[in-house]
């Protein structure tokens, strides 16, 4: 009581180690403050009698401080748990605060008043999932993001993809969801098949006149060789699947570069992992 | 002397064992001299600046040239410029302070006063205050100390402490009187030194832990030589600097018994003058008692205390006042004249009743011949208006 003033003339005014200062208003971290204002009124140092509540494990405790024990820090705070009866508690502090200032009760009722809300809340909370708040690092999300398209590209996924495809097709695993006759596919695959052995043996011949000399095949040139060469038969789709194939062909050679094209090569035997490697 | 009179007795705790008073000591006179805030940080600034080296820039920086100004007429500044060519330095300004290379302004001197007098009473005055000031909790624990653990304050501990040897035997007793934790903040907050200092041989800060005032050295100085925060002292030699470091009142200190009793001969009291410092009073507070609030609120002073004037109800409370337009008698009590006046209005009223009626009556009846005669109208103007302006076109055309 004695002290009190001088107290606060050297820690209110000067410097205290609890003192926060902002703009507005002047905060006190002192952990049994009652309200974390720096007041002359409020200062746990600049007041010889004290009292606050605070909150252990979800008990309350009134926390009081008299003058007689301010030289033994040890035993300066008598720690009183409060009961857990919001209206019991309030009675408790009157009782005990009873020659306390009446700002000091107030205060006190109000900081219990407020604990015990926000620890009902908590206990809510405990009920329900919170969200956990994840840092967004700039650099790694840049790291991660530049990575992760470098490896799109190295994958070749539509290219595996494509290559994969055909794969089956060969296989025969799509045998049953198309359409076409297998045998229909098959001679088609054997016509182009004969017509490419018969190029090659007129190459063959050719080269034999010539000596070596290679000459281009015309498309008109082709198409008399095939008339030629062919029997005709009574099946009548032949003609028209020559046809088409010629004019699928072409349009296949206007087709642009980025678009996957359906390659029939002519091997008899068919090395998919040499393809793939081309590819 | 003072109403300051905390505790006249002080228990004295051993150095190791379990944390009980062993004897109790009477506390010396210091204890109860007056706290000074300001007289500290007078004392404490100017006792700072004596432990300062000189420094000083070169007598000839900036002024080893011959320069000499081209005067006017050549459009230039008139600045000396420095004299010659054939270099770049040539015709460059010199000697001013705005001037590159040139001399700074009012270069500084060795013979500046570093040092600073103070008045020996004022020291001592200043040293009672911070002595004082230990045996306040609440000011050591605003200073930052780490004191929730100690058994009391001031601390006063038995003379064994003083032959202490080891370092290791001086940090378990820190631990076992409750006064490591203050250790543990100065190693927990180590830093490299903020600003030039740190490659000047002033590379960490530290910040102060307990101080350890013995009586005699027994080995204590070098048992707690190398504890980081701890420093000792002799109580003959007591510094202000450390005692209130940074003009902050309010060290924590450990005391040794024979330390603290001899307090009371090298500070003396308001009867008997120190042993060691001859003619040495404890000085005399101002006001004895500081309690401002209680005295004003004390029977002795309340009963003298003429009686409280009634306060200006600009800034009190608003006063809930019944209002005179409901309550009639409200209204005669601010205002007695109200009731004539309302007699007035009424005779006023009813004599003004038949023009008023008059008035009304006319205006009612212009209002509903405007409403029927415009109806009218309106039927004559259907009924004609074909006609009319079929007759219009027919004009227009010719």
């Amino acid at each position: 009581m004695i002290q009190d003033d001088i107290i606060w003339s050297c820690v209110g005014e000067n410097f205290c180690c609890f003192k926060a200062k902002t703009k507005l208003e002047t905060f006190c971290r002192n952990r049994y403050n009652l309200s974390g204002i720096c007041r002359r009124k409020l200062c746990p140092l600049a007041n010889s009698q004290y009292a606050t509540v605070l909150e252990h494990r979800g008990k309350c405790l009134l926390y009081m401080k008299t003058i007689e024990r301010i030289h033994t820090p040890n035993k300066m705070w008598e720690k009183i748990v409060l009961p857990d009866k919001y209206s019991d508690a309030l009675k408790m502090i009157d009782e005990k605060l009873q020659y306390f200032p009446k700002m000091t009760i107030n205060k006190a009722k109000q900081r219990l008043t407020r604990i015990r809300q926000y620890l009902m809340r908590m206990r809510r909370m405990k009920l329900t999932v919170q969200p956990k708040l994840v840092r967004v690092n700039k650099k790694v999300e840049r790291r991660e993001r530049k990575r992760e398209n470098r490896a799109l590209e190295v994958a070749k996924i539509e290219k595996s993809i494509n290559n994969e495809l055909v794969d089956r097709l060969k296989s025969g695993l799509y045998d049953g969801f198309y359409n076409f006759d297998q045998e229909e596919f098959e001679q088609m695959l054997d016509k182009i098949g004969a017509k490419y052995e018969e190029e090659e043996e007129e190459k063959e011949k050719e080269k034999e006149k010539t000596g070596g000399s290679t000459f281009v095949i015309d498309e008109e040139a082709e198409n008399e060789m095939e008339s030629w060469g062919k029997t005709p038969k009574i099946w009548d789709m032949e003609d028209l699947v020559d046809d088409d194939y010629e004019k699928k062909m072409k349009k296949l050679k206007k087709r642009k570069k980025g678009k996957p094209k359906f390659e029939i090569e002519f091997e008899q035997e068919v090395n998919h992992q040499q393809k793939r490697e081309k590819n | 002397m003072t109403t300051q009179q905390l505790r006249p007795i002080v228990s004295v705790f051993p150095i190791k064992g379990k944390v009980k008073t062993i004897k109790q000591v009477p506390l010396p006179s210091v204890f109860s001299a007056p706290i000074r805030p300001d007289v500290v940080r007078f004392v404490h600034t100017n006792m700072a600046k004596n432990n300062r080296q000189a420094h000083a820039v070169s007598t000839t920086a900036g002024e080893q040239t011959s320069a000499t100004s081209w005067g006017t007429g050549r459009a230039v500044a008139r600045i000396p410029r420095v004299k010659g060519s054939g270099t770049g330095r040539s015709g460059q300004a010199a000697f001013g302070n705005m001037c590159r290379g040139g001399r700074m302004y009012a270069p500084k001197k060795v013979w500046r006063k570093w040092h600073r007098k103070i008045n020996t009473n004022q020291k001592r005055y200043a040293v009672c205050s911070a002595i004082a000031a230990t045996a306040v909790t609440p000011l050591v624990m605003s200073r930052g100390h780490r004191v929730n653990k100690l058994p009391e304050l001031p601390l006063v501990v038995s003379d064994q402490l003083q032959s202490l040897t080891k370092t290791r035997q001086a940090v378990k007793f820190l631990k076992f009187i409750g006064a490591y934790r203050d250790v543990e903040k100065v190693i927990r907050t180590k830093k490299t030194r903020v600003g030039q200092g740190k490659y000047r041989n002033r590379r960490h800060v530290l910040r102060k832990g307990p101080m350890v005032v013995y009586a005699r050295n027994l080995g204590i100085k070098k048992a707690f030589r190398n504890i980081p925060g701890v420093e000792t002292a002799s109580v003959y030699t007591l510094n202000l600097l450390k005692l209130a470091p940074g003009s902050q009142m309010g060290r924590f200190i450990i005391w040794t018994e024979s330390a603290f009793k001899l307090l009371e001969d090298i500070y003396g009291s308001w009867e008997k003058p120190s042993k060691f410092k001859s003619g040495f009073y404890l000085p005399r507070p101002v006001m004895v008692n500081t309690d401002v609030e209680r005295i004003i609120k004390s029977d002795q002073v309340q009963t003298v205390l003429r009686n409280r004037r009634p306060r200006s109800r600009k800034y009190g409370k608003k006063i809930q006042r019944a209002d005179p337009y409901e309550d009639m008698s409200v209204m005669l009590k601010l205002n007695p004249y109200y009731k004539t006046k309302l007699q007035k209005q009424k005779e006023l009223e009813e004599k003004n009743k038949e023009e008023r009626k008059e008035i009304v009556d006319k205006s009612r009846k212009e209002y509903e011949d405007w409403l029927y005669f415009s109806e009218e109208e309106e039927e004559e103007e259907e009924e004609g208006s074909d006609e009319d302006r079929e007759i219009e076109v027919l004009s227009d055309e010719n």
